[in-house]
């Protein structure tokens, strides 16, 4: 059976699967770390991904329509150290998965569910993207087309709503000192949403050649979204107590309403976000299973023996979600140093590795 | 198998929905029918250093009184689960509470430990209103209101000061933001009164009045603006809005001059050896609402221009009396800092802290009276005739 996504589907993917990973930094570690021109790091960040932009574009310029990342890797590093590279992939995306069940489940407990263990969020998530990531790529592609246009009318409700009502002074002034902080929070940005880079592994499952332009649009959209959370966050709380909020975005959705009739929506905000865990998670569990296949030698996906595969990654990341973080402690330095690091090495670094020994190798 | 999955879907879906009361995550279901729906919460300090709590419902559908609670505890979290043993009917629910009202004692001591029960509790907002009372306590107001609904009536003053603009009521957000950029914040004030004289159809015994600005200063209550500084105060902060001023009318009555708009600038401006200032500037338009004798003639453009003169002299005394005050205190409740630092972030960083000692004021008022709609003593004799 054809197992393969339009381009709008893949580009519905990226949009809905960033949500995610999102939220949990934004807008509250920006505004600790940069303070009240936090804002400006969401426009900076453009340059960082414009860079990464040119080097996927470079990467695939060369390139049939079908190929994926993991194609690339064997062309560039040789077929033995691109399996391993696809491996170390798989290994990276299980523990991604397992920490971002972690976060939707702490997100849950910490928003509304106060008190409650993380485990029946975590068995729960990973046993439906299980599923979804057992079957074909497509379905998880007609649910993000599905998603997306929600989420977005949501997002973009909420935030125009909290922006109206914003304060200026706490934005103003901006000084040539905040450039620094911001420039810095722009990689950490441009770190965040290359996260939908890793759907170049999908190049086999997308119809016609890989494109990085298709994602500029909602590429701006989404950069637009954050900039307008970012902003009326550190607007209405400013940026001190956006920085010590855990979820300043959810805080802010607490109090937005309409004639007194509609009040506390954030429940379903937060629920929506649900639709974000689904897929970012299911694309993880899914990439893993076929790069593990891929590394083994079995690249076909569908095959029961590529199942087996997903069923090991997801056992893998259910062990890093329930165990990964057992204090607050913990879960920062996951959340704010680790996985931003080893994200920056697997979408960026690695890569850029690829893309000059391809060169020298003269293979790309 | 697809329909295997479908029911799995299915299954865990309910898992994640809250419909059971088995569980860790389902401690969020309520029955919908059980609740009382808190609506307004009273807060005050004991000496023990112990928290009293009173709460109000609003009035149900069918009008019958609201349900009022007052219990005393170490702290506010205890307190809510003490005042929860002692519900009469259902659970008590806070993610609807409008208002807030803090006793004196309690403000004096310090609201940082109320601002993190609310950032921190999943039921509370940061939109929540928050007033202080002048004097007295919020168990007195909240006891004492039990034949009205203390929820209607703090409405009730956040409607006529915004319409006024003598007073605002900030939201807990609002002042928590102030809080940290300035170390100093406004906040709502009411003053307790009795209703034995006013008010005479059935009701409470204390009712509250708009008693303008608490200034709060490192998160406790430092002082008070009442009256003309509580106007100055709305004006600097542009939430001034149809209000009334009384003047001499250059004879031996009073006039009083409704101000019906009126703008304002904050000038940052710097001397040459880097000494801040701030320029106050504003222009308000007002009318004659009511004079105390009606002239003879109609007035002439000198008259008028006199008590434009009159409010724009007692406008300048109540705000320099208020920039003054602010100094005094050492509380940037004006956001002044924020006026200096946009300006010129590295003068005013410069400047260290404190710094409003260092600041000096000037202010110019224009006021016009914009109509005076004639109506002169005439037909009655005197002069006119």
């Amino acid at each position: 059976m054809n197992d393969s996504i339009s381009r709008r589907q893949a580009v519905a993917i990226g949009f809905v699967a960033l949500l995610s990973p999102l939220i949990r930094r934004f807008p509250r570690t920006m505004a600790e770390q940069i303070g009240r021109s936090a804002y400006l790091s969401v426009l900076f960040a453009v340059i960082p991904l414009a860079l990464m932009f040119l080097l996927y574009r470079w990467i695939f310029s060369r390139q049939k329509a079908g190929t994926g990342l993991a194609d690339i890797f064997c062309l560039s590093f040789g077929k033995g150290v691109g399996r391993a590279v696809c491996i170390l992939y798989a290994l990276w995306f299980s523990f991604y998965a397992g920490f971002l069940l972690r976060s939707g489940a702490d997100r849950f407990i910490i928003t509304v569910f106060h008190g409650a263990g993380a485990w029946i969020f975590i068995i729960s998530m990973l046993l439906l993207c299980l599923l979804a990531a057992l079957g074909q790529v497509r379905y998880l592609g007609r649910s993000a087309m599905i998603f997306r246009p929600l989420m977005a009318a949501v997002l973009l409700l909420i935030t125009v709503s909290g922006f109206l009502s914003i304060d200026l002074s706490p934005l103003l002034p901006v000084t040539a000192s905040d450039l620094l902080p911001n420039a810095r929070g722009a990689l950490e940005t441009a770190n965040v949403l290359a996260v939908v880079f890793y759907l170049a592994f999908l190049g086999r499952n997308i119809e016609g050649k890989f494109r990085c332009r298709d994602y500029l649009g909602w590429g701006i959209c989404l950069l637009l979204i954050l900039f307008l959370i970012t902003t009326a966050c550190i607007g209405m709380f400013g940026a001190h107590l956006t920085g010590k909020l855990t979820f300043p975005f959810f805080m802010l959705v607490r109090d937005v309403g309409a004639l007194g009739s509609l009040e506390r929506i954030e429940p379903m905000v937060i629920a929506i976000w649900v639709f974000s865990d689904f897929v970012i998670i299911s694309l993880l569990l899914y990439l893993a299973g076929w790069l593990l296949g891929f590394g083994f030698g079995m690249p076909n996906s569908g095959k029961p023996g590529r199942q087996w595969l997903t069923a090991a990654g997801a056992a893998a990341s259910c062990v890093t979600a329930l165990f990964c973080a057992k204090s607050l402690a913990a879960f920062r330095f996951l959340s704010e140093d680790l996985v931003p690091l080893l994200n920056a090495v697997f979408v960026f670094a690695i890569p850029l590795i690829c893309a000059v020994t391809g060169k020298v190798r003269k293979k790309l | 198998m697809k329909k295997l999955s479908i029911s799995i879907l299915l299954i865990l879906s309910v898992l994640l929905s809250g419909c059971s009361q088995r569980s860790g995550i389902y401690a969020n279901y309520r029955a919908i029918e059980l609740l009382e729906i808190i609506q307004s919460l009273g807060v005050d300090s004991e000496e023990d250093g112990g928290v009293t709590l009173s709460a109000s419902t609003g009035k149900s559908e069918s009008s019958s009184a609201p349900i009022l609670l007052c219990r005393h505890a170490d702290n506010l979290p205890q307190a809510i689960d003490t005042l929860q043993d002692y519900a009469p009917k259902g659970e008590l629910f806070f993610a609807h509470v409008q208002y807030i009202v803090m006793g004196r004692d309690a403000a004096e001591r310090g609201i940082d430990s109320l601002l993190d029960f609310i950032e921190r509790d999943n039921e509370m907002r940061m939109g929540t209103k928050f007033f202080i009372l002048r004097s007295g306590t919020a168990e007195a107001l909240f006891t004492a209101s039990a034949g009205g609904d203390i929820t209607e009536t703090l409405a009730s003053v956040d409607r006529d000061v915004e319409t006024r603009g003598d007073s605002h009521a900030y939201s807990f957000r609002e002042v928590a933001r102030s809080l940290n950029e300035y170390g100093a914040a406004l906040c709502g004030a009411l003053q307790a009164v009795e209703t034995e004289d006013s008010v005479f159809s059935e009701g409470a015994a204390i009712s509250v009045i708009p008693g303008g600005y608490a200034i709060l200063r490192e998160g406790r209550l430092v002082g008070f603006l009442g009256d003309g500084e509580a106007k100055a105060a709305s004006l600097l902060t542009h939430r001034l809005g149809v209000t009334t001023y009384t003047v001499s009318d250059g004879a031996s009555g009073e006039i009083v001059l409704e101000i019906d708009d009126s703008k304002v600038k904050l000038k940052p401006v710097w001397s040459a050896d880097g000494t801040p200032g701030i320029a106050v500037e504003a222009d308000v338009d007002a009318v004659i609402a009511q004079a105390e004798r009606r002239p003879a003639e109609p007035m002439d453009k000198n008259h008028m221009d006199f008590l434009s003169h009159e409010l724009a002299q007692q406008l300048t005394r109540d705000i320099l009396a208020v920039l003054d005050l602010s100094r005094d205190l050492d509380a940037d409740f004006l956001g002044l800092g924020g006026v200096l630092r946009r300006d010129d972030a590295a003068k005013f960083d410069a400047l260290g802290s404190p710094f409003l000692d260092r600041v000096s004021f000037t202010v110019r008022v224009e006021a016009r009276l914009a109509h005076n709609y004639d109506l002169t003593d005439n037909g009655k004799g005197g002069d006119a005739a």
